[in-house]
């Protein structure tokens, strides 16, 4: 394994790694533009170059890019990636207390420490891992699907009911456009753009970007203000004493994250987002989370960038992507000549160990980009607010456009934009709405094609161990913080 | 107005929830060996189940919070982001027109002399984001931004 260290630092892999690390912060830190996205424009430029090259860049792309969506999720509120969502939350708020340094500084700290937990987990226990995972039925994915939905309704500000609500009428959204079994167009009211349904970028970059530029143009007060009010200033030995006294969260964050991320079509998203919830469900002071915790923005930021170790697991080891990033890279693979599954590690042994490498490298080498990415953005985005918005809606449009080069894109970010600045004047929060657009179509595949499998008998749907769990769990995020403080008000008395 | 604006979210979500599920009703049936399994209509007919009461509480709550609550003021702000609304629509249909960097350019120096930003300053900061995007999504990305119908190259 030290010759595979010592082999990461020859030229021709270590200037393409360093230049796709800065591609990511690039990247990342633009709304609009996802690490999905990145991954796949870096594909092409590392067809000439030898395997391990190619996935020094991919894996360089993806933890930066993953990190430095959480600057304009942190300083604006609008994610730079969909799994910067769950960092708007205590991130924003620690940023309008004029602690947003503070904030990025533990993200990228706690970003670079779960993706190394994520890689060390995924050379230690990737094949039992992978097994698990793949023995997931639809009607257990569709569950977890579900968990996920619950824990972002009931994690969002305000009332669970209203997150229920906005979490159903996202599953709605998801509904649009041509259903994959049948072939039946639903909804689209004969427009061949809403065939494919509803995309969850101009989605995402309206119901973040243009509903926070309607609330903040709307507020003539701030409008020659900066954007950001205090940033404050970084100072890592604070931050590790920080991270020190928190040590078991950044830790459960990234074992959770990983083992979220290693079950495939769960990606760094839904990790964030379930990471947030454990916290918050176990936390001593749950009314902190949403006000600026810190808790709250140590556990989705080590949760996501350890998911992305995660998603590697059944890729690498069965072929099978943990997310859309690891399904572009196993085409990569092909492209190179490579077969990726368990022959992999016959047949291509150094190779692994490289990858391996090259990932735990990564998060060291993400705290110097990252600490270059937070002054540029930080910078950028310290502007007057008027400007910074009119910016902001700039790259909305074209982020929107850019997607599949439709105009059309940019009327659905429009009016997701609309939608939302409603949404957040009446308390309906916004990211179960977006993730249950993303996760959508996954859970009503899984629930369809599961009853199909059974001649639409209901009886596994429900009676089976681990759809059991998942249903337990479900009640639980709901019910469980209620019933506990009966039991405790009881035993009190 | 949050009243107001709550009762009619709540009567919207239980109408278009209505909806949903009379448009269901048209889609066909799926059968899986010889037994009727879930078809096209199932998923959206059960989110709609569960929209029908969230929507009724939206509405009964807003009318049992009895005196129109304090909350943000529609004054001159409304003005500013129906605007914003407003001159998006006619950006995009400008750059179907005259392509991204022309459009850009008008859209963005509108807005920011509307926001009350100085001349030189909206001109730089419009100069600096039409080339901004133009390297990074037209260059770089090779991302094709829109000629127009006068197909400017840029």
């Amino acid at each position: 394994m030290f010759e595979e260290i010592l082999a990461v630092f020859r030229p021709a892999i270590l200037f393409p790694w360093l230049l796709s690390m800065a591609f990511g912060v690039l990247i990342g830190g633009t709304p609009g533009l996802t690490a999905t996205m990145g991954v796949a424009l870096i594909i092409p430029v590392t067809y000439y170059m030898e395997p391990l090259a190619g996935m020094a860049m991919i894996l360089g792309v993806s933890f930066t890019s993953i990190f430095t969506g959480d600057i304009p999720a942190t300083l604006l509120r609008i994610p730079g990636t969909p799994a910067s969502g769950a960092a708007t939350l205590d991130g924003y708020e620690l940023t309008k207390q004029g602690r947003g340094m503070e904030a990025l500084s533990l993200d990228l700290l706690c970003s670079a420490i779960g993706g190394f937990i994520g890689i060390l987990l995924l050379m230690a226990v990737a094949p039992p891992l992978a097994k698990f995972a793949l023995k997931f039925t639809n009607f257990q994915y569709f569950w977890l699907g579900i968990f996920g939905l619950s824990m972002s309704a009931v994690l969002s500000a305000g009332r669970p009911i209203n997150g229920v609500l906005s979490a159903t009428l996202g599953l709605l959204v998801s509904t649009v456009g041509m259903d994959i079994t049948t072939g039946l167009p639903r909804f689209t009211g004969g427009n061949m753009e809403l065939l494919e349904g509803i995309g969850f970028i101009p989605a995402m970059v309206g119901l973040f970007g243009l509903s926070e530029v309607l609330k903040n143009v709307g507020d003539a007060k701030l409008l020659g203000k900066s954007s950001i009010p205090e940033f404050g200033r970084i100072s890592l030995l604070r931050t590790l004493k920080i991270i020190l006294r928190n040590k078991m969260t950044v830790l459960k964050a990234s074992l959770l994250g990983t083992c979220v991320g290693a079950l495939p079509g769960a990606g760094a998203d839904i990790a964030a987002w379930v990471a947030y919830g454990m916290e918050k469900k176990t936390s001593k002071n749950p009314e902190e989370f949403g006000k600026g915790s810190i808790k709250g923005v140590i556990a989705p930021t080590s949760a996501n960038n350890a998911a992305l170790g995660g998603t590697w697991i059944p890729a690498l080891v069965f072929g099978v992507p943990g997310d859309s990033i690891t399904a572009i890279v196993l085409g990569a693979m092909l492209m190179y000549g490579l077969r990726p599954g368990p022959l992999i590690f016959q047949e291509n042994l150094e190779l692994v160990h490289g990858i391996f490498a090259v990932g735990l490298i990564s998060q060291i080498l993400l705290i110097p980009v990252g600490l270059i990415g937070i002054r540029i953005f930080g910078k950028i985005l310290r502007m007057p607010r008027n400007i910074v918005m009119v910016i902001v809606l700039i790259f909305s449009v074209i982020g929107s456009y850019a997607i599949r080069n439709s105009f059309f894109d940019i009327y659905i970010m429009a009016a997701f934009g609309v939608a939302g600045f409603f949404f957040e004047y009446l308390d309906i929060p916004l990211p179960p709405l977006i993730l249950a657009i993303i996760l959508g179509p996954m859970i009503e595949d899984n629930l369809r094609v599961g009853l199909i499998k059974t001649h639409g008998g209901f009886g596994e749907f429900i009676f089976d161990p681990i759809c059991l769990t998942l249903i337990f769990l479900i009640l639980f995020v709901f019910f469980g913080g209620p019933v506990m403080k009966f039991f405790r008000r009881n035993k009190r008395k | 107005m949050k009243k107001t604006l709550r009762i009619l979210f709540g009567v919207s979500l239980v109408l278009v929830s209505l909806w949903v599920i009379r448009t269901s009703s048209t889609f066909p049936e799926a059968v899986s060996a010889g037994k009727k399994i879930p078809g096209p209509a199932f998923f959206p007919v059960l989110l709609s189940v569960v929209l029908i009461p969230c929507g009724l509480h939206q509405a009964v709550s807003a009318l049992r919070s009895g005196t129109e609550a304090a909350g943000r003021r529609w004054g001159s702000g409304t003005v500013n982001g129906a605007i914003v609304i407003l001159s998006l629509v006619v950006y995009v249909q400008l750059m179907q027109w005259m392509g991204y960097a022309l459009s850009t350019f008008l859209f963005s120096m509108y807005l920011l002399l509307r926001l009350r930003v100085g001349v030189l300053k909206a001109l730089a900061v419009t100069i600096i984001t039409v080339v901004f995007i133009l390297l990074v999504f037209g260059r770089l990305f090779q991302i094709q931004l829109p000629l127009g119908e006068l197909g400017i190259p840029w």
